[in-house]
């Protein structure tokens, strides 16, 4: 991840917390109010209930001693005194104590306040007129029968007054009032205990009922009454009201709000928390899916720009050399869809010396194309300055393996084809065997065989290392067919590999159906191969790149190889394809041209061979030994080399033989090499990887020396 | 090769035709029987070339000849006979005529 990647991802995080924190708070809050709003309807529903209910009892107690007036005024309105005044103000004074209630009032049917306890109030208003407290009553003179305030400002004095009226059968009605230490001494007893059992909500809280000077008169619990009130303290939420004159109280415990609230937060917070995972969770396939685009794409491009680095450093130009007929090559890659690395290359190290070779880097990516350039580079590097085949290898080994951190390395299978001789030198650096498709199409066959050598060890990988170079000479139309490891580890749906033996037997298999290795510069049988690969692959994906090169070899200009056993037949059919060759034998066309030389040179050139393949079946100890018959340049004349594979041995490192010493003095041997030397017009000797190569020239002209 | 061979006495005649070398020489060798040969002559008109094999064989007549006082002729070499003979020094050695 990339900074801006872990920056945008901390932030979503942050974000995200933030959010939840935010909404823990604002659900706190949103409950605290109404946890608080729910109370308050509580309490108030609660306070109306015991008012109700207080009420009831303060106006029943009230209305008896109303009554009780009344019956009183019946007999009091008989007395004499009673139209005085004065008089009846005392007496109605007395009874007021004697009911102990505050007020007496006695309206007249008219509705005219005629009687009173007070003196001032008689005849102070009418009823029906009156304003304020007073007016309520009016009712009793017409349909009602009793009525009840609560404590109010009475209409004369202004002073808190409760009154209840009964009416008077003959007009008019009754009146008691008591102020509010009054109303509590009448009714205290009415009202004690009216709560006993009444709880606030569910089993908690209670309602707690005092006198003006605190003492309870109703507990929750019965029998608790005549305690003093006191504050419940901050573990409860208590509200008072005055009802009636009554401090009424309501309790309930704190916790019980509070838990109620907790178990709201508590699981608003819960509900938080799942959306901040599930917020999380979206988050993290958002930063997932993002960082995995974003690698997706960084590997695409970095794919693309290692495949463009491999695809440009390949050949893809065939025929590479349209004037050089000696040999043809085509190489093709199929590159996999994860650059796996693989590369070919084929150039010529020297005149008439072509190398070719294929590769596959261990790397892959860019650091695999770049390790890809290396490698060629060296190898073609060292190549051209002219180094044995061998070194070349090894010195490139060296190359590759300093400065190797990543520890990648490359198998390479790296041959060089002696155009004039046929001879492949190769060096096998960890790489697949390749197949060598040798013998003449037609009756006898083609036969293909996989060339199988001790590889060395692979390159780059240990600095150091010697590598063997092995020869193998190529008859006219011999090829060789080099592929990586992407064709023959190719899966099928049961993960079975494509394997050696079913690319050798393909190759066999299309070669004896008469497909030719070659059509015009491109060769059908790596596009039929990789056919089979893909038919076999059926269904998976192309595990690595497939890369393939064919190589074959045509002859040197002119000429023609042919390799015979190291035997006495052997010299006799090389003397025959001399005279095939020379257009003197029965055939008379080599590679469907006319036999080269001029025909008098054939009697030295039968002698030449003679003389070298009879050294060579004699003395070498090779297992066969070739002959190549070509024309040589500019000129005429003609060029024979002889290869074996016998123990070294150089036979123009010899003296002459004296030939002027008498018959009798003269030794046998020597002779055969002296007459080469003499009738050729060139001769030289090289060891090619384990081969003897003796090369004789013949001028136009005949024996040259 | 072919191999004409005429003997008149102790005189042993041998037309040699075609190639001499590691492949015929033996032939030759099987049919050149020295016991009680005092000359022998080879006529190389048709012999189209000699190689040291056959070389070998004429070294071998010549030094039996000269061991029992006879003597050797190579009549007719053509002229890359004759120059195998002039490289390897034979011509001083044999009897050409």
């Amino acid at each position: 991840m990339t900074s801006a990647q872990k920056k945008l991802s901390w932030r979503l995080v942050g974000a995200v917390a933030g959010a939840f924190v935010a909404s823990l708070f604002l659900t706190w809050l949103l409950h605290e109010h109404m946890t608080k709003r729910d109370m308050h309807r509580l309490f108030d529903n609660v306070f109306n209930d015991v008012a109700v209910d207080i009420r009831e009892r303060v106006d029943g107690r009230m209305f008896r001693q109303a009554m009780a007036l009344r019956d009183k005024i019946y007999e009091m309105r008989e007395e004499a005194w009673w139209n005085d005044p004065d008089e009846s103000c005392r007496r109605l004074r007395a009874l007021a104590d004697d009911l102990r209630v505050d007020e007496i009032t006695i309206a007249d049917a008219d509705g005219t306040l005629s009687h009173s306890a007070r003196r001032s109030s008689v005849g102070a208003f009418n009823f029906r007129t009156a304003t304020g407290q007073a007016r309520e009553f009016a009712a009793l003179l017409d349909d009602k029968y009793e009525l009840s305030q609560p404590l109010l400002p009475n209409t004369l004095y202004g002073e808190m007054v409760k009154y209840v009226g009964v009416w008077m059968p003959d007009g008019g009605f009754v009146q008691v009032g008591a102020q509010e230490p009054t109303v509590r001494h009448l009714a205290r007893t009415a009202v004690t205990g009216l709560t006993h059992g009444w709880h606030v909500t569910g089993d908690d809280g209670g309602i707690y009922i005092t006198t003006g000077n605190g003492t309870i008169i109703s507990h929750p619990e019965a029998g608790h009454e005549g305690g003093q009130w006191q504050d419940p303290g901050k573990d409860f939420y208590c509200e008072k009201r005055m009802i009636e004159g009554f401090p009424v109280y309501i309790v309930i415990p704190r916790h019980t709000a509070v838990v109620e609230r907790r178990v709201l937060v508590a699981t608003s917070a819960f509900l938080n928390g799942m959306a901040l995972i599930l917020a999380s969770i979206l988050v993290g396939i958002v930063i997932t899916g993002y960082v995995k685009d974003h690698l997706a794409a960084q590997r695409a491009k970095e794919m693309t720009m290692a495949a463009d680095i491999q695809e440009s450093a390949i050949p893809r130009t065939f025929p590479p050399f349209s004037d050089e007929r000696r040999m043809d090559i085509f190489a093709d890659m199929d590159p996999a869809k994860d650059v796996g690395g693989d590369f070919y290359d084929f150039f010529f190290s020297a005149p008439n010396k072509f190398t070719f070779l294929i590769a596959d880097v261990s790397g892959k990516g860019v650091p695999g194309a770049l390790f890809m350039m290396r490698a060629k580079a060296s190898i073609k590097g060292i190549s051209q300055a002219g180094r044995q085949l061998a070194d070349v290898v090894a010195e490139a080994n060296e190359s590759l393996s300093r400065d190797n951190g990543a520890n990648m390395f490359v198998t390479a299978w790296v041959g060089e084809l002696d155009l004039e001789t046929g001879v492949v030198s190769f060096v096998n650096a960890g790489h697949n065997p390749p197949i060598l498709i040798s013998g003449k199409p037609g009756a006898d066959g083609r036969r293909t065989s996989y060339l199988r050598t001790k590889p060395g060890l692979v390159l780059g990988m240990m600095p150091g290392m010697k590598y063997r170079c092995e020869t193998l000479q190529l008859s006219p139309g011999d090829a060789i067919y080099l592929y990586t490891d992407g064709i023959t580890e190719q899966p099928d749906a049961k993960n079975e590999l494509f394997g050696e033996e079913r690319l050798e037997s393909a190759i066999a298999g299309m070669i004896a159906n008469g497909m030719p290795l070659f059509d015009g510069a491109r060769s059908g049988l790596l596009s039929a191969i990789m056919a089979c690969v893909e038919a076999h692959g059926l269904g998976v994906e192309q595990a690595d790149d497939c890369t393939q090169l064919i190589i074959r070899f045509n002859g040197s200009r002119r000429g023609a190889t042919r390799t015979f056993p190291p035997t006495q037949d052997g010299i006799a059919d090389a003397s025959d394809f001399l005279d095939e060759v020379m257009g003197n034998g029965e055939r008379g066309t080599v590679n469907g041209e006319q036999g080269i030389g001029n025909g008098k040179q054939l009697p030295q050139l039968h002698i030449i061979l003679d003389e070298i393949c009879s050294n060579i079946v004699k003395h070498s100890g090779a297992t066969e030994f070739s002959v190549e018959i070509g024309q040589l340049e500019n000129q005429d004349g003609v060029k024979i080399v002889f290869s074996d594979n016998g123990t070294p041995y150089d036979p123009l490192a010899h003296t002459d033989p004296d030939t002027s010493l008498g018959a009798a003095e003269r030794p046998i041997g020597g002779l055969g090499i002296l007459m080469v030397k003499k009738m050729s017009s060139s001769i030289s000797y090289s060891r090619t990887g384990d081969r003897n190569v003796l090369t004789v020239e013949l001028a136009s002209g005949g024996a040259g020396k | 090769m072919n191999i004409e061979k005429q003997l008149n006495g102790n005189a042993l005649t041998l037309k040699v035709g075609g190639r001499l070398d590691t492949n015929t020489a033996p032939d030759l060798e099987a049919e050149l029987k020295l016991d009680g040969i005092m000359e022998v002559n080879f006529d190389f008109a048709e012999l189209e070339y000699i190689s040291s094999a056959g070389l070998r064989i004429l070294m071998t007549a010549q030094k039996a000849m000269m061991a029992c006082g006879g003597k050797m002729t190579v009549a007719h070499p053509n002229p890359t006979v004759q120059s195998v003979f002039d490289i390897t020094g034979m011509s001083s050695i044999f009897t050409i005529v």
